[in-house]
Parts: structure tokens; C-alpha cells; sequence
């Protein structure tokens, strides 16, 4: 990583000391072969794929491979040699010329030969950082990381690959530095260089294991959806043999790669209370990992397919603001941030991400809105005339408006679910009334959000109902603006009793790794009945393990 | 909501327009012209759409081309018909704290967004809006579903509406 660049006279100019930048990991180059022979792979497979497609015969496929291996070998052998040595090559030039630093005003990255780009995100405009560990990245202990802005249109910075030491230190180093930024701090860059301790392992809130993980794919809606295309396409295959085969082959190969892939993603899942806020970790093959401050924590989603109730089983995802939160998932598939949970854990996730419910009684209230249905005191039910066109889901709906936030519950034929909302958050609020719904005087009230991740609505309400829940939202998002009753990440650091900063930790190094196994605080904290015995109970089993350190 | 209730009064007075979504409120209506450019932007796009839909049935005779034909001047006869209900059922109504619109016949909509939401505040016309001194003034916050536009206000109105939206946006301004 020394040895200054051959490009240093197009670096003089950028108003960044030549010596500050820095270079990527010697193996990031190839990374470019390994990416151009994949796709050699998949554009075989497409091929073959094809070849199938068009009802050609597993043997003349064959024949076909056979025959050309057998003809063309050396020349096909030429051909990829050839072009793994020209993308080395190109890929290799491509990481002569990258660089990044981490100077007062912010990050800078340089790349490119013939189109250079020179990307500078400023210390304040940092929005999430994000690690990943690919497989191929994991091989070499080495990792990227992403950081990025509120910006619309731009990608983010990449910066990889480095060392996995490396990654965890720049990433602690970039949250400080926005930290301080935000404040109007002076940025005491970044100690990363020196080669700073390990941090140690904050305390785990929630733990996948692979047998949870495994069981709630095999009963999820989608293994139910392939059975059935599955045995549509056997009866198909009962009455019009042969060539129905082949659809058949592809759709169990595909049911069975999504929940592979669904598996792989989810792997060990892991959310653990860290100084910089709430950190998500997850993936068998690549490892994705963000942090993010609960305060940017904009809606909470908490859902429960059919065939989960069994287990009382529910699954958790959030809004955030800011675009590249989860980027190993699709924007198709809803990232859960708690790809399944019990009701426990699921309140401890609760717990973690809001400061107050707003209520007398939490646990009754939850109570109420995980399991509950009709009207109560606290929650507004939607009336009986909604039965004709939410048959399913009817009893259940209904929203409650507590001092903080907002909480809608919903029944749907295949599942339920339940929404929280800041009364501070909401960007516009709006009433909907259908040809159908209007006749049966109803009406849906909809809260509107930053991104699409999660749509926030209360269906079926009836229509007064929806007029003066729409005015009280109004009214209560008004004096919580007001009131600026935001929780700032030190108090939500008090509040949680999260991991101290990197500087406070007695001696960072391998002790930490398996002394500080958080395991206990978070298994303890699952079945943490009230959120404020959670919170307490949390406290202590991080300061057992803290004890176990020292 | 402090408006009197105009719902014993039935049917809203000209310039002014009621919802069922918000029974305490008095929206102002939009002007009325806006409904013969709804008329003329839907005669325009219908008609060179179905002619285009035509022409094609022609050239390669396909029933398929020639039913989409008949659909579209169903679909043009039906807005024609609708135009002044419609134009007639767009209101807005500026709140302390919050801008209201209504809008909507068959799907009935009400909108409430705060100033202190509003990222900026465009005002937009086209040639069938410009013919009739009609512009658009469209409210655009953080989240794309919370936009909302009020179309056809007279040309002064929609400065007026611009100036003042903007002037409420940057007092009550808040973050996200």
C-alpha cells in the first residue's frame, strides 16, 4: 500500500496532499478476472438455457458440447486465456489509478484512466456506511465498503477492497468524522492509520439461528406458491407428457435458487446495539453489515405470513432515510431487518428503535396490537359495514394514536400486520374513498412517506372516523414538531445502555472476540416481557459481558 | 378544521367545493375554464390516438386495433361528459399548518400536507392551460406519493399561491 502512484501529477492538483491518498488492496484487480469469467459462466448457462428452451433434446445438447469441446478446445481455451490476461490487465491499470483519502473536508476518491471521476462527499453529508464481505472478498479476509448520501442520483462511494481490519476502522472513522461534522466540531481525522484495536462486540438484541431460519423459509408463502405451480405443472405433465417436463425442471430450479438465495441472505442474522447506533449484520456467501442512528428511523413494519401464527412467528423491517440502507437485497424483496422473531424479540426490536410508545401500559397495548382486533380504548376499529369488502382482514383493523406515535393494525387473507409511525414523520396525510367504499361510507387513511419501502395505510375506516383521525394526526404531528421530542443518539445510547465508544474499551484484540460473545443479553433479552424490564435487563447482560472482558 | 359546516347547506355556493372527506371545511374551487381544458387536452390525445389506432387497424387488419379504437372514444366520450363534474370536485384549502386538496369523482382523495413539508413549490402551463391564463401549482415535498397539484387556478392566483406557499414553507421549514 506505499509506493507512491504513477498518476501523483494528477493527483497534485485536487487540493488533497499527495501523501494522503491511499490505495486499495493488491487483489482488488482480481476481483475484475473472477467478475469477467462469472460472466462467462452465466452467459453459458444463458445460452444452454436457451438451447433448452427451444425443445431441443437433452442429447443433441450433448452432442453439441461434445462436438464442439472436441473441435474448437484449443481455440476456446486461446480465446478465454486471452481474455482473462487483457481485463487483468485493464483491471489492473483501473487500480493503479484508484484512490481514496480521508482529509478534513470530507471523502475523496479518484478513479479512471481515460474518464476520470473524482467523487468528494463532505463529512456532513454522510448518510450510511455500509460493509460488505463478498465471497470472493472473504477468501483474502478482505471487505468494501459503501458510504453514502442523501443524494438522489448518486451511487454512493465504493471503496474496496481492503482488509477486513481495515473496512472496520475506516467505517468507525467515517462515523465519527460525520459525527463531529454535524456538530460543528472541529474532525480529528480519523486514528484508523495507526492500526486501532478490533472494536469490541456490542451487545446482540437478536440472533438467527439456522434451524429458525430454515423452518420459517420452509413455511413461507413462497415455498407454498412453488408447491402449487409445482403441482400444476405435474398434472400438466399427467395429461401432456414430455415436453411439459422442461417448464417443470425450471420452475423447481428456480423455487429452489430464490430460497437458497433467500437462505443465503438471511444467514445468521444479527442486530446488535453499537455506539453509532443500531448494527445489522447478515449473509451466508457476502456479508452486508449497516449502522444506522435509531433517530433516522422514520416507520417500523412488522408482519406475519399465514403460516407463521403457528409459532406466533413475525418478521421486522424498517424505514430510513437515506437509499442504500440494504443493498444485497432487491428492491422486489422487502429487506427485513429481522428476517423472523418471536413477539419478544420482536418488542425488544421495538424498544430498541423508539424511544417512548406514548402509553400507560406498554405491554398491554402491544398486547392489543400484535394479537388483538375490534375496538378498545386505545385502538379505532374499522366498523362492521367493512366486512363486505375486507372480509379477512376486518376484525382486525383498526388504528391507535398514542402521544408519539401512530400504530395501524391490519388483517389481510394472508397474513397480518402492524405499522409504526413518528407523529413527526409523516410527510402528508391523505383519505381515500372508492365508488365501493363510499356506498358502504368508508374510507382509507394514508400516511405519506419518504420512499416506497413501506406503505403506511389504515383501510376501511369509517368515513368520520377517518375525518377526525386524519385532524387529531394533523394536530398531534403539529405539537410534536413543535415540541422537537426527537431522541438524540445519546440518549438513545443511554436509554440502551449501548456499547461504548472504541476509545473506552479496555484493551481491544482477540479477547474480545470470544470473551465478548453478547449472546447471553440477547438470548435473556427475548423473552423480556415489559419493554422497560427489556431495557434493564439488556444493561445488565451487556455489562456482564463487558465484565467478562476485563 | 374551523370552518363552519356548509354541509347543511347541501350544494357548495359557485366558487367554493365540499367533501364528504372533510365535511367541516370550505374548499376554494378552481376555475371553471379548467374543465374546457380538460375537455380540449382529452378531444387532442384521444382522438390523434384513436386515429393513430385506426390507421393501424387499416394497414394490418386486426379486429383487436379496431376494438382498441372504439375503446378510446368511449373512454374520450366519457371525460368529455365528466369534465365539468370533475373540474368541479378539485379544491384546495390553506390551512394554519397544513394545505388541503381535494379532488376526485368516482375515487374521492384528500391531501393534507404541512408547509413545513414543502421542499418547493413549482408553477407549470401548457398550451391548453396558457389558452385559458390557467396554470398549475404543484407542492413537492420529500416523499413523491405526498406531491400535490392544483390544477387550472387562474394565472394570478397561482403567482399569488406560489408567493405564499413559499412564504409559509420557509417559516414553518423543518427537516425530514
Amino acid at each position: 500500500m506505499s509506493g507512491l502512484p504513477v498518476a501523483v501529477a494528477a493527483l497534485a492538483g485536487s487540493g488533497v496532499r499527495v501523501d494522503e491518498w491511499r490505495r486499495f488492496s493488491r487483489v482488488t484487480p482480481w476481483r475484475g478476472v473472477l467478475k469477467m469469467w462469472s460472466f462467462v459462466c452465466l452467459a453459458a448457462m444463458w445460452f444452454f438455457r436457451h438451447e433448452l428452451e427451444n425443445g431441443e433434446a437433452i442429447q443433441s445438447l450433448r452432442d453439441l458440447l461434445v462436438g464442439t469441446f472436441a473441435s474448437m478446445a484449443g481455440k476456446v481455451c486461446a480465446v478465454l486465456a486471452a481474455a482473462s490476461l487483457v481485463s487483468a490487465l485493464v483491471a489492473w491499470i483501473a487500480w493503479r489509478h484508484a484512490f481514496f483519502a480521508l482529509v478534513e473536508d470530507g471523502i475523496h476518491l479518484r478513479k479512471g484512466v481515460l474518464w476520470k471521476r473524482h467523487a468528494h462527499l463532505r463529512w456532513d453529508r454522510v448518510q450510511t456506511v455500509t460493509i460488505k464481505r463478498e465471497f470472493f472478498a472473504r477468501l483474502f479476509g478482505l471487505g468494501s465498503l459503501t458510504v453514502t448520501s442523501a443524494s438522489s442520483d448518486s451511487e454512493g462511494i465504493g471503496l474496496g477492497l481492503l482488509e477486513r481490519r481495515e473496512c472496520e476502522e475506516l467505517r468507525q472513522a467515517i462515523l465519527a468524522a460525520s459525527d463531529r461534522a454535524r456538530k460543528g466540531r472541529p474532525i480529528a481525522l480519523p486514528a484508523w492509520r495507526e492500526g486501532a484495536a478490533v472494536p469490541e462486540d456490542p451487545a446482540a438484541i437478536y440472533r438467527l439461528d439456522a434451524r429458525r431460519l430454515l423452518l420459517s423459509r420452509l413455511f413461507s408463502p413462497q415455498t407454498f406458491g412453488g408447491l402449487l405451480s409445482v403441482a400444476g405443472s405435474i398434472l400438466l405433465l399427467a395429461f401432456e407428457s414430455g415436453i411439459a417436463a422442461i417448464p417443470l425442471l425450471f420452475i423447481v430450479v428456480g423455487a429452489l435458487w430464490s430460497a437458497i438465495r433467500s437462505t443465503a441472505r438471511n444467514w445468521g442474522t444479527e442486530v446488535d446495539l453499537a455506539h453509532e447506533g443500531i448494527r445489522w449484520r447478515s449473509g451466508l456467501t457476502s456479508i452486508g453489515m449497516v449502522v444506522f442512528p435509531p433517530g433516522r428511523v422514520h416507520a417500523i413494519g412488522i408482519s406475519q405470513p399465514l403460516p407463521w401464527r403457528r409459532w406466533g412467528w413475525w418478521r421486522l423491517s424498517v424505514l430510513v432515510a437515506g437509499r442504500e440502507e440494504f443493498d444485497q437485497t432487491s428492491v422486489t424483496n422487502m429487506p427485513y431487518i429481522v428476517p423472523v422473531g418471536s413477539r419478544g424479540e420482536m418488542e425488544t426490536m421495538i424498544w430498541a428503535l423508539l424511544p417512548d410508545l406514548g402509553v400507560q401500559d406498554p405491554q398491554a397495548f402491544l398486547e392489543e396490537a400484535f394479537e388483538g382486533g375490534g375496538s378498545s380504548g386505545r385502538f379505532l376499529a374499522a366498523p362492521r359495514a367493512s366486512r363486505l369488502v375486507d372480509p379477512f382482514g376486518w376484525r382486525r383493523n383498526g388504528i391507535a394514536l398514542t402521544d408519539t406515535v401512530a400504530v395501524l393494525r391490519r388483517g389481510k387473507i394472508l397474513g397480518r400486520s402492524v405499522r409504526i409511525i413518528h407523529h413527526d414523520r409523516f410527510q402528508g396525510l391523505s383519505l381515500r374513498s372508492g365508488p365501493v367504499s363510499r356506498r358502504l361510507g368508508l374510507a382509507d387513511l394514508r400516511f405519506e412517506t419518504v420512499g416506497m419501502r413501506l406503505s403506511i395505510v389504515q383501510r376501511h375506516l369509517s368515513r368520520e372516523d377517518a375525518t377526525r383521525t386524519l385532524d387529531r394526526e394533523l394536530g398531534l404531528g403539529r405539537s410534536v414538531r413543535t415540541r422537537g421530542g426527537r431522541e438524540s443518539i445519546e440518549r438513545w445510547r443511554l436509554r440502551v445502555g449501548a456499547a461504548p465508544p472504541r476509545e473506552d474499551a479496555p484493551n481491544g484484540g482477540a479477547g474480545h472476540r470470544g470473551g465478548g460473545e453478547p449472546g447471553g443479553a440477547g438470548q435473556s433479552g427475548q423473552d423480556a416481557v415489559a419493554l422497560a424490564a427489556g431495557s434493564s435487563r439488556q444493561r445488565d447482560g451487556l455489562a456482564e459481558s463487558r465484565g467478562d472482558d476485563a | 378544521m374551523t370552518s363552519p359546516s356548509t354541509r347543511a347547506q347541501g350544494r357548495a355556493r359557485s366558487g367554493q367545493t365540499v367533501t364528504p372527506l372533510a365535511p367541516s371545511l370550505v374548499f376554494t374551487a378552481i376555475d371553471p375554464a379548467y374543465a374546457k381544458v380538460l375537455r380540449l387536452s382529452c378531444l387532442c390525445y384521444g382522438l390523434s390516438f384513436a386515429a393513430l389506432c385506426a390507421g393501424l387497424g387499416f394497414w394490418f387488419e386486426q379486429v383487436w386495433l379496431w376494438a382498441m379504437v372504439a375503446v378510446v372514444l368511449l373512454d374520450v366520450f366519457v371525460v368529455l361528459c365528466l369534465a365539468t363534474r370533475n373540474s368541479r370536485a378539485y379544491g384546495y384549502f390553506e390551512g394554519e399548518d397544513e394545505l388541503f386538496v381535494c379532488r376526485g369523482l368516482m375515487w374521492r382523495t384528500l391531501s393534507a400536507v404541512p408547509y413545513g413539508r414543502m421542499q418547493q413549490v413549482v408553477v407549470r402551463d401548457g398550451p391548453f392551460l396558457r389558452r385559458y391564463r390557467l396554470a398549475t401549482v404543484s407542492l413537492e415535498t420529500a416523499s413523491v406519493a405526498a406531491n400535490v397539484s392544483i390544477p387550472g387556478l387562474a394565472v394570478e392566483e397561482a403567482e399569488r399561491l406560489r408567493v405564499r406557499l413559499t412564504e409559509l414553507g420557509q417559516a414553518k421549514m423543518e427537516g425530514l
